[in-house]
């Protein structure tokens, strides 16, 4: 039993890719019922080529449109049967079909934001599932722009308009750029109408009076041309349609013949697809879990092209390293200088350590002179002791008179004089003990005079 | 007063003889053709007018100029003087540039005539081009004898640098024009064969596609292809064995070139 695999349906159509309704329709007008199943599916890993459509035969996968058709051709399920110059004609209008009709699809779905903002990027996340539904639009375009940069020559800074981010002195300047980009759009939209009708034309010249291209019975290149030319009539959903005009007014027997096949085989009455079984494949957690992934390392690849995109030029780097070394060198050179002369000098611990030994260095001195004057102070010492000897004693005899004797006229007096005594003696104390240093250093100084 | 006009002239008889060595202009002149007439910048093309080049595109150009517009001039350029990097491209008076895209609008106004090629070319251009660029570059055999025999010379190491980059490049290039992410060899090839089949059977007995009186741009298209399948210097010759067989296409590309009027060919032309 054969299975197709497909995109799910949208924009009007059974499914949303040009090549999954070419391989769609040939399926079903070629295949019994009984011996193929449609399978809607948003992962095309499965395909040997990675894009869908993709048939599995039960024992093999066969990847691409055309490796499909030849596949069931081989089969035995054959809806061609061309003599030599019918062939060569299938040949060159399948290419043409592929390639230009292809092209100006991608340019009017994919290329153009508008369309694609309102029209294509919510129908594609519609029909499919998560997380295809955010990966799979921004994929297809993207390869649209590569593949119509190559063959059209179509990139999109040529109508890209950025205003500058100073809206004042570039003001005319931003309006001179932003008529600059709308006549470029205009000129890009009437070269592509000059191509379509081109295109139309040639695929015109098949057409003829007789229900299909080659007689009364379809080809599989009825399939293509209604496959690829389908979604440039039938597509009602677009804000901006180029095509679909161009298609009416300037190739009116292909219209005609688009709106034939469409009635012959997608009516209500004779749906080519009612025998045919479809389902929907389920999702697989292993294709999600490697989507992710993929994403991830993506973002992380576009990341560093970004950085790398504005980092800093090796040779500004250099100077900047160079005038930053002059710079570093010139100002340590000078504070060292101004240091190592003394002109500054800056006060740290160990300023604070330097003023020590100053301290440490005049306790010395100190100590040398007691050194030095080790005699004369030994016998002030024993005069000392001997004055401080009889000091207290004198104290003590009179505080017990004092306290002893009655009193009388002398002694009033007297004792009067004696509080003062008392008072000058507590007082002269300290300074008898002042003079007796000062006559100690007079007596040093007669000495050193001497 | 008769002193003073003495003097003077003295001093102008002086003056007269200066100066005293004059030497010619070493520049050359610069060639009025590339301001007032059409000139048309080609590829791998050694500026003899009886020479073809060795670029599908630039033959293909080339050869529709010479037939039918001589009045253009050719110059000799790599693909970096093109704004889209894709040779040929033609300036009109110094002024206007038409680009390689733009370039079957610009020369083929008659829209009919458009319409009745448009298959074909797209049969020659995604069929019998790719088939061409993919038995050139991604061949390791053929590949290392082009190398060697057929492009440009350049100091090194530009040429390991080219050389290194060059297969990766058409290969994403088949890969886009084909819409496919991985590439079959032997598919590319049948279909090749194949198109050069139809080409055959469209031509039939005819002198010129199509019973013209005088070569289309089909002709001239077909022309260039043979002629490069021709004379590529390939271990690996399918193509030429294929192309071979239609002795009516080989026929018509013999037509083409005695009518261009090109005399040396290969790649004994670039040397």
């Amino acid at each position: 039993m054969l299975q197709l695999f497909i995109y799910s349906p949208g924009l009007g159509q059974p499914t949303m890719d040009p090549g999954c309704l070419a391989a769609l329709i040939y399926c079903a007008l070629a295949v019994p019922k009984d011996e193929i199943e449609i399978l809607r599916t948003a992962n095309s890993g499965m395909s040997p080529t990675h894009k869908l459509p993709a048939l599995w035969d039960g024992h093999v996968w066969i990847g691409s449109l055309k490796n499909i058709l030849i596949y069931l051709k081989q089969k035995g399920y054959n809806l061609d049967n061309f003599d030599a110059k019918q062939l060569a004609n299938v040949m060159a209008f399948t290419s043409l079909l592929e390639g230009s009709v292809n092209d100006l699809w991608l340019l009017e779905a994919f290329v153009n934001e508008e369309n694609f903002v309102e029209a294509i990027r919510p129908a594609w996340s519609k029909a499919l599932k998560f997380p295809h539904n955010y990966l799979t639009p921004n994929a297809l375009q993207r390869q649209a722009k590569e593949r119509l940069a190559q063959t059209l020559g179509i990139r999109d800074e040529e109508v890209s308009y950025e205003a500058s981010r100073m809206p004042i002195s570039h003001k005319w300047t931003n309006a001179t750029r932003h008529r600059q980009a709308l006549l470029r759009t205009q000129a890009r939209r009437i070269r592509i109408s000059s191509l379509a009708r081109q295109v139309y034309g040639s695929l015109e010249s098949l057409i003829s009076d007789s229900k299909f291209i080659f007689g009364e019975k379809p080809t599989s290149l009825d399939c293509l041309f209604y496959a690829y030319l389908s979604f440039h009539a039938f597509t009602n959903e677009l804000p901006q349609a180029t095509l679909r005009p161009c298609l009416q007014f300037n190739s009116p027997k292909l219209y005609a013949y688009l709106k034939s096949l469409r009635e012959t085989w997608f009516s209500d009455d004779s749906n080519i697809l009612s025998p045919l079984s479809i389902k929907v494949q389920p999702e697989n957690l292993l294709t999600i879990a490697r989507l992710a992934w993929n994403n991830v390392t993506a973002k992380a690849n576009d990341t560093r092209k970004s950085i790398t995109k504005f980092s800093v030029p090796p040779e500004r780097k250099l100077l900047w390293a160079r005038n930053g070394f002059f710079i570093f060198a010139s100002a340590f050179s000078f504070v060292w200088f101004v240091i190592s002369n003394g002109i500054v000098v800056i006060e740290t611990e160990d300023d604070e350590a330097s003023f020590e030994e100053v301290d440490d260095a005049k306790e010395s001195i100190q100590e040398k002179e007691i050194d030095e004057t080790t005699e004369s102070k030994a016998t002030h010492d024993s005069s000392e002791t001997s004055s401080s000897k009889e000091l207290p004693k004198e104290e003590e005899k009179e505080s017990s008179s004092f306290d002893l004797q009655p009193l009388s006229a002398q002694d009033l007096l007297f004792s009067g004089f004696a509080e003062d005594e008392i008072m000058d003696e507590e007082f002269g104390y300290d300074d008898d003990d002042d003079e007796e240093f000062d006559l100690d250093d007079l007596d040093d100084l007669e000495e050193e005079i001497v | 007063m008769g002193g003073l006009t003495k003097f003077s002239s003295y001093f102008h008889s002086i003056f007269s003889r200066f100066p005293l060595i004059t030497f010619s202009n070493p520049y050359p002149g610069e060639n009025e053709d590339y301001k007032t007439k059409t000139v048309m910048y080609l590829t791998m093309w050694n500026s003899d007018l009886n020479s073809e080049a060795l670029d599908v595109n630039s033959l293909q150009w080339q050869t529709w100029a010479k037939l039918n517009d001589p009045s253009i001039v050719f110059l000799n350029v790599s693909n970096h003087a093109s704004p889209d990097e894709k040779v040929p491209f033609i300036q009109i008076e110094s002024r206007k540039l038409v680009l390689n895209p733009s370039l079957l609008q610009y020369f083929l106004k008659d829209e009919s005539t458009l319409q009745q090629i448009s298959p074909w070319m797209s049969l020659l251009i995604n069929q019998v081009e790719t088939a061409i660029l993919l038995t050139m570059y991604l061949d390791n055999e053929n590949f290392s004898e082009i190398q060697k025999k057929w492009l440009p010379n350049m100091s090194w190491p530009l040429n390991i640098i080219k050389s290194i980059g060059l297969p990766s490049q058409i290969k994403r290039k088949i890969c886009l024009q084909l819409n496919e992410s991985t590439l079959d060899f032997d598919a590319i090839l049948e279909d090749a064969s194949k198109a050069f089949s139809a080409l055959s059977e469209l031509l039939g007995s005819d002198k010129w596609f199509f019973n013209n009186e005088s070569p289309s741009f089909l002709d001239v298209s077909l022309f260039a292809h043979a002629e490069i399948i021709n004379h590529l210097p390939l271990k690996n010759d399918q193509l030429k064995v294929v192309l071979g067989t239609h002795k009516n296409l080989t026929d018509l590309t013999t037509r083409v070139r005695t009518l261009a009027g090109y005399t040396s060919a290969g790649p004994i032309a670039l040397r």
